[in-house]
């Protein structure tokens, strides 16, 4: 390539289809490097909504987020759980790296009141992330105000919802599609900002979750047979 | 000494029209009840031209017929008298000497002047927060509380009357005083008139003892007692332990957004209440009154104690956004008790609001205020091998100041996910079943404890896998039956 071309070329202004476009607003390096490398930015949205689908709990969709939130916990910043279907586990969290004192459950009573405390917790700025658990037929109005406080107050929201609404819009820059195939979980990225892309990603997340033993002195061992099936 | 009397002049109808704004015509009418008369106005009936001691009906035939948009309350002394004693329980914040006299009250300040960066920005304070209130006062310094007294009354028609900071001019200060403007008893005053002497000066010249022969000892005490030459003792102001304000509203309000301003006016009374006792407060309950007896009853729970006017008033704001009026509301009534000692935060170096500590302590607040107490919690360890007891819903912006509990260090692996409640798991061949059978892939974990309370536990923890592939975290109580249940999800 020619000199004057390849001046022209890295000039900052110019953006070249085949690349991942590095947006303005700073994102949150996700921990995980195959992963940071296909997203905008390096890292998940730090201003705006990750819409996360899957179809079941269980298959490594909050582990996926967890090192991320550790490193907020880091900085002493807040988490906002909005309606989650279980409770987490402060033990689990606490051996994730993620502070329990930090995280701000809610457990609001109607679905208007969850995207409000959803659109609140975005809009002040105060917290590190927000998670919410939005209703299936969320509609995509509050999908976009909650676009617009994340925006405003410079908070990455990430939402849990059913792979079924993938074909729906949604105001979200990032959009992933989870699934799980024998023991890594497989990453699709359904809409990012930039290109699109086609890679499906293997990230590995049971060794990490299953690294701790059995203690030892077991009194007794069950009457049925188990296996240990590794 | 150095005493600030605040003589308010238009007592009965500031109580009685705190509750609105002055764009309505309102006047409190007094007197038997064949003939009633109309003791005060304020400003926009006053603009309609009708003045005090007209006759009401008189007033009420001034204002347009076709929509009679005067209103009328009957004067009540009692009302007045409550609304100087939370003034009083206001001014606590300034000076823990505060007396009461008919329509004002007296603050002696020489000891809080160095707080406040002196008399005069301390002076503005209360001026500011007075209006703020709903009042209208008028303020005069001097050394002895009878003189400020009568200064400030005599100021209220000679508003350029000067103050008296110096005990030495103090007799230069009073005499020039109209001796009808001091509250004197109306015979006196009009017997000393008889006499050519309508100053105070004049009656300071005459002789003491043939001024008390002639007039009664109780006005000489007082102009001894007004130069410093006898001591004045007066009866201390003393709030009360619970901190109970309300007020009527001129017009029934229908619309949550129309209470604002009032329930301001009484937050703004809290906060002054509770800086004088250095004291926030936790707990808050609102009465909204409707006609008939019929009350609604808002209460407000706060995370942390609190007491500026302005967040327990935005947090009352989304507490009332929730609240159906049935009815219109007349009157409303704030009821406070239960004092907390209050750690005021000091004031940023930049004008830029609140860090994030403070936002985060925020919207905290603002988010257990609108959900509920039961429905916003932070989440803490505890040192419990069950599972279930090993973590614990913590109230709000208490979980932050308190040192987690450290677990009991498990090194098996614990869930992300964990269910309120443990689920039975059906069982085919021995085999746990969740959507097909389960594999086991590590375990068993035995817990065994709870042995010292009625919720013993023991168990064997296994994780499994389920047919769609997701893990699982579930045990085999050896203590009863059904055997299997599902306990957590490794998300």
């Amino acid at each position: 390539m020619n000199a004057n071309l390849a001046a022209v070329l890295s000039s900052p202004a110019i953006w070249r289809g085949g690349e991942v476009c590095a947006p303005a607003c700073p994102s949150l390096p996700s921990g995980f490097s195959i992963l940071d490398a296909e997203l905008p930015g390096g890292g998940w949205p730090g201003n705006g909504l990750t819409e996360i689908l899957s179809d079941c709990a269980g298959i490594g969709e909050l582990s996926l987020l967890l090192p991320a939130l550790a490193g907020l916990s880091a900085e002493g910043r807040g988490v906002v759980w909005v309606a989650p279907p279980f409770v987490p586990y402060a033990p689990a969290l606490t051996g994730a790296g993620v502070a329990p004192e930090h995280c701000l459950v809610l457990a609001p009573e109607s679905a208007r009141d969850a995207l409000w405390g959803a659109e609140q917790a975005l809009r002040s700025g105060a917290c590190g992330a927000v998670l919410a658990w939005p209703e299936q037929n969320v509609d995509y109005r509050s999908l976009r105000r909650l676009q617009l406080a994340a925006e405003e107050g410079g908070t990455p929201a990430f939402l849990f919802r059913p792979s079924s609404v993938a074909r729906l819009p949604s105001p979200a820059p990032l959009r992933l599609a989870l699934a799980l195939e024998e023991r890594s979980l497989m990453v699709r990225l359904l809409k990012r900002r930039g290109t699109a892309s086609s890679s499906l990603l293997s990230l590995s997340l049971q060794p990490q979750r299953l690294r701790g033993q059995a203690p030892a002195g077991i009194s007794r061992i069950p009457t049925a047979a188990l296996s240990l099936v590794h | 000494m150095l005493w600030i009397a605040l003589y308010l002049p238009e007592l009965p109808m500031e109580s009685a029209a705190r509750g609105a704004p002055e764009d309505v015509p309102l006047v409190l009418s007094d007197g038997p009840v064949h003939r009633l008369k109309v003791c005060a106005a304020n400003g926009a009936a006053r603009a309609m031209g009708i003045a005090p001691d007209m006759a009401l009906a008189a007033a009420q035939a001034l204002c347009p017929a076709p929509c009679s948009s005067l209103r009328v309350m009957a004067r009540d002394e009692d009302r007045e008298q409550a609304a100087l004693a939370s003034l009083a329980g206001w001014a606590g914040q300034f000076t823990p000497t505060v007396s009461l006299e008919k329509n004002g009250l007296l603050l002696e300040v020489e000891a809080s002047l160095a707080l406040f960066g002196g008399l005069m920005p301390l002076l503005a304070r209360l001026r500011r927060g007075v209006r703020e209130l709903g009042f209208s006062a008028v303020p005069a310094v001097a050394p002895t509380p009878l003189a400020a007294w009568w200064l400030a009354r005599a100021r209220h028609v000679w508003p350029g009357l000067r103050s008296c900071f110096d005990p030495a001019r103090l007799i230069e200060h009073l005499r020039p005083l109209d001796l009808t403007v001091l509250g004197w008893p109306e015979g006196s005053v009009s017997l000393l008139e008889g006499l050519g002497i309508r100053r105070l000066g004049a009656c300071l010249d005459l002789p003491r003892d043939g001024f008390a022969r002639r007039f009664g000892p109780e006005l000489a005490t007082l102009l001894d007692r007004a130069l410093g030459s006898l001591p004045d003792p007066r009866p201390l102001f003393t709030p009360s332990e619970s901190f109970s304000s309300g007020l009527e509203l001129p017009a029934e309000v229908d619309r949550v957004e129309a209470l604002q301003f009032p329930l301001r006016r009484l937050l703004l009374e809290l906060e002054g209440f509770l800086r004088g006792r250095g004291a926030g407060v936790s707990q808050l309950e609102l009465m909204l009154g409707h006609t008939g007896k019929r009350r609604t009853r808002v209460s407000l729970g706060l995370a942390a104690p609190e007491r500026h006017a302005s967040r327990l008033l935005a947090l009352l704001r989304e507490r009332l956004n929730r609240v159906e009026l049935s009815q219109p509301v007349v009157s409303m009534i704030l009821v406070a008790e239960g004092w907390l000692p209050f750690a005021a935060e000091n004031a940023g170096l930049f004008p830029d609001g609140p860090g994030r500590g403070g936002r985060w302590r925020d919207l905290q607040e603002r988010l257990h205020a609108r959900l509920g107490s039961g429905r916003v919690h932070a989440l803490r360890t505890e040192a419990d091998h069950r599972p279930e007891a090993a973590w614990r819903a913590a109230p709000v912006l208490d979980a932050a100041g308190k040192a987690q509990t450290p677990g009991p260090g498990v090194a098996a692996p614990r869930p992300v996910w964990l269910l309120r409640a443990p689920r039975p798991l059906p069982c085919r061949d021995g085999t746990p079943d969740y959507h097909g059978p389960l594999i086991l892939l590590q375990g068993p974990e035995r817990i065994e404890a709870g042995w010292w309370d009625d919720r013993p536990a023991g168990r064997d923890y296994y994780v499994a896998k389920s047919r769609r592939g997701e893990l699982l975290w579930v045990y085999r109580d050896h203590r009863a039956a059904p055997e299997w249940y599902l306990h957590g999800v490794f998300a």
